[in-house]
């Protein structure tokens, strides 16, 4: 059995360097029968040596920590808080500690020593994350002004650079990519004129790199710890963290830094996407960026990488904390196991140990008054793989995979089993009408301009990274306009709405057949054919409208007595709810007595028949899978369970339109 | 005869003193068939019979934002028929009566009976209406 102990944060263009993010560094299991292999969950290489993490049986004595051997400390992993004590017992998050060893100690002979004792349950190495060198296209304000031609689509904010986010609203320019497709975006123009544009109680970690809070278009909707006093070197508010004012640094244990050399712009990058200040007369869009009058979500920055390093278990497991005991309801992560780490849930979770308690943890930390717990949101990976990365492969997260303006999947896509839903991440190389390729076929986000010589504060890049923040921007919107109508979810419900928000992508891909994409000089790099991709790309592209017309409710679907009738699934799953796998159906007796139901309701063809004789109305609950064709198990990878509840109401006449008359 | 029909498929003319009318803005106040009612889900339907032929409804079954369909109708004697504008039919013509601020109207097909009251839709579901 070979475990891979790599993160990757991804970020690709078209370019060696990035395509380096496909690497995976196979390192073969342990395999003797000592303790440590039993009770060892990953592997020592790519970890640090410096120190290990333990999970006890139980809270540890204080005998029982100094019978570590060679040991310089032992400390708790997690900042424990006494108002989530029983949550962090509920998850097992009092039970991990680190393990610093002593100059020269030796970390197998320590973790051996370690492993023997019984009140050990577990050990996990310290996996040191790798990231690629990634390119990025920075941009100055008025280096693309917007044309006359766009203004009236782009109105409803005033950011110059608005125009050309064809991610929120694709128009079909050309000049982006000849094949541009007008409407392969997010659809969240609606949601924003008709629903909401965010919500400052709403608070989203960016667990990435530094995000750099004093980006002009980023610093009003930027999360302020208001107990935290700047720069004073004391934990005022006694969370655990000196200085925390706008999320913490977890590598250097310190300030949010954005500027060290290996730094990429990333988390100011995707951050950006999420909440860039909207309606403030420079630079970008947000998706969940506000209307200008202080209303954007906030973010939160939980930084795992910094420079060239960051990214371990620790890091992770530390920010995923962090951002539940500091508010966050949604974690943003563009980073992930290259594809093929893991293949089933089971794989992960055993391997996952204290950044998999973490998630838990913050799945059922409830910080709005709309959701359950927390949702997570993972890139589905760049790998081009078929089939996602973890831990975004996991059944209860939502992974993201990305698609160009063309509207179709892009080369780099991670595809298949896991992928929970797309989005627009971006693709270099689609051909445009004057030659070679636009760089504006990416996203546009803030950057920091201390990475570009030329002090752009604005950039383009691509990736599921990128695509990843287009979900979470609307998920970000959907627990607003939860708030202001009132609405409360469970977390699952809550996911099932995101994951059954989404625009058919097939129709078009099997139209399509295959794309070409060009080097800058206009000569062929590749071909990709589309057919591997048909049913692939999760549930379709993410809707924000969609999901915005979910939370204000579902009408009821008019059904006619007298003769089997079929109801439209779309309003519940999406366009592409005829391709959707469905698992079944829940109705009780009661219901199908109250509508007089002649034989068994059957789910086919992605659409409910039923025989009613009764005019009545009931409820039933549809279940299906979000990306691919099963769950993912213990032994499996695949997609997410989610179910909808569908009211209906039957009349002995109804018009085909849905109308009442 | 001839007068109730001329005065609800042209404006302008002199209305009727007796007999239906359903040009005007309308709310359902009632649905029942053989004492059945809706009573189990939220059901709100406006309709405006506009006296150029034209029609808009805004309808709200269950939950969620209402819905604007529009189309024409005809009223023949004191059948009422129409189209939506995507040139299908309604789900059912109606005969009409009209008591004063009532307006009842009672399927061909299935003799459903929905009773509407005489209002003016209010300019919050007019502006807020999700077009179908």
């Amino acid at each position: 059995m070979k475990n891979i102990a790599v993160y990757s944060i991804i970020a690709l263009s078209l370019c060696v360097s990035c395509a380096k993010v496909a690497e995976v560094t196979a390192i073969e299991q342990n395999d003797s029968t000592s303790q440590l292999a039993t009770k060892a969950v990953n592997s020592v290489k790519e970890a640090s040596q410096d120190n290990f993490l333990v999970k006890f049986e139980k809270t540890p004595s204080s005998e029982e920590l100094t019978s570590l051997k060679g040991v310089k400390s032992v400390s708790p992993l997690f900042t424990a808080l006494n108002q989530n004590e029983e949550l962090e017992k509920r998850f097992g998050l009092d039970l991990w500690y680190v393990v610093e060893l002593e100059n020269g100690v030796s970390l197998d002979a320590a973790a051996e020593t370690a492993a023997s004792l019984s009140c050990v349950s577990r050990i996990e190495f310290n996996t040191i994350a790798q990231k690629p060198d990634c390119a990025v296209h920075p941009v100055r304000e008025g280096d693309f002004p917007p044309t006359k031609a766009s203004q009236e689509d782009f109105k409803i904010f005033n950011d110059p650079q608005f125009s050309n986010q064809w991610h929120y609203i694709n128009i079909g320019d050309m000049a982006i990519s000849k094949t541009v497709y007008a409407g392969g975006d997010i659809s969240v123009k609606d949601a924003w004129a008709n629903a909401t544009c965010g919500d400052a109680s709403v608070i989203v970690c960016v667990v990435d790199e530094g995000v750099k809070w004093s980006h002009p278009d980023l610093i009003d909707n930027m999360w302020t710890n208001k107990g935290e006093i700047a720069d004073n070197g004391i934990d005022d508010d006694g969370n655990g963290y000196i200085d925390d004012v706008h999320g913490y640094n977890f590598v250097d244990r310190g300030a949010i830094s954005w500027t060290k050399k290996g730094d990429g712009g990333h988390g100011t990058h995707t951050g950006g996407t999420i909440g860039a200040v909207n309606n403030n007369g420079i630079g970008v869009v947000g998706v969940a960026g506000g209307s200008g009058k202080g209303d954007g979500v906030r973010l939160m920055s939980a930084q795992i990488f910094s420079g060239d390093g960051g990214g371990s278990v620790a890091q992770v497991a530390n920010a995923i904390k962090y951002a539940a005991d500091n508010g966050a309801s949604l974690i943003s992560c563009s980073f992930g196991y290259p594809a093929g780490t893991f293949n089933s849930d089971g794989a992960y979770r055993s391997h996952g140990g204290a950044e998999y308690d973490a998630m838990l943890y913050f799945n059922n930390k409830k910080n709005n008054n709309a959701i359950s717990g927390g949702i997570i949101i993972y890139s589905s990976g760049n790998n081009g793989a078929a089939y996602a990365g973890y831990p975004g492969a996991l059944e209860n997260v939502i992974s993201v995979s990305a698609l160009g303006p063309d509207y179709l999947p892009t080369y780099y896509t991670n595809y298949g089993p896991g992928c929970k839903i797309a989005a627009p991440g971006g693709e270099v190389g689609q051909p445009v009408p004057s030659g070679g390729y636009s760089n504006r076929a990416q996203v546009l986000s803030t950057y920091p301009s201390e990475l570009d010589p030329n002090g752009g504060e604005y950039a383009y890049m691509q990736g599921t990274s990128m695509a990843c923040p287009h979900v979470t921007g609307v998920a970000a919107l959907g627990i607003a306009y939860a708030l202001k109508l009132g609405k409360t979810y469970t977390v699952d419900e809550f996911n099932s709405m995101i994951v059954s928000s989404a625009k058919d992508i097939d129709a078009r891909i099997n139209t399509v057949g295959s794309k070409n994409l060009v080097y800058a000089s206009g000569n062929p790099y590749m071909t990709m054919k589309l057919s591997e991709y048909y049913h692939n790309m999760g549930s379709g592209c993410i809707d924000a409208w969609s999901l915005m017309m979910k939370i204000e409710g579902v009408p009821c679907s008019l059904i006619a007595t007298g003769s089997s009738q079929w109801v439209d699934l779309s309003p519940y799953f999406g366009t592409a709810s005829t391709s959707l796998t469905y698992t079944g159906f829940e109705m009780s007796e009661s219901a199908k007595e109250t509508l007089g139901l002649v034989g068994e309701p059957e789910l086919k063809h992605g659409r409910l028949y039923l025989h009613a004789t009764k005019i009545g109305s009931a409820k039933v609950t549809i279940n299906a899978i979000g990306g691919g064709d099963a769950i993912g198990t213990e032994t499996t990878i695949g997609g997410m369970a989610i179910s909808r509840e569908i009211s209906i109401i039957t009349r002995g006449f109804t018009s085909t339109t849905g109308g009442w008359l | 005869m001839l007068c109730i029909l001329t005065a609800c498929n042209k404006g302008g003319e002199e209305k009727p003193a007796a007999g239906p009318s359903c040009v005007g803005e309308w709310q359902l106040t009632n649905v029942a068939v053989k004492s059945v009612t809706y009573a189990g889900q939220e059901v709100d339907v406006y309709v405006a019979f506009q006296e150029g032929g034209s029609f808009e409804l805004y309808q709200m079954v269950g939950q969620g934002r209402y819905r604007k369909y529009t189309g024409t109708w005809n009223l023949d004697g004191t059948v009422l028929s129409g189209k939506y504008s995507s040139k299908k039919d309604w789900g059912s013509s109606y005969e009409v009566s009209q008591d004063g601020d009532k307006l009842v109207l009672t399927s061909s097909v299935s003799g459903e009976v929905d009773t509407y009251k005489k209002t003016t839709i209010p300019e919050s579901v007019k502006s807020t209406a999700y077009k179908e």
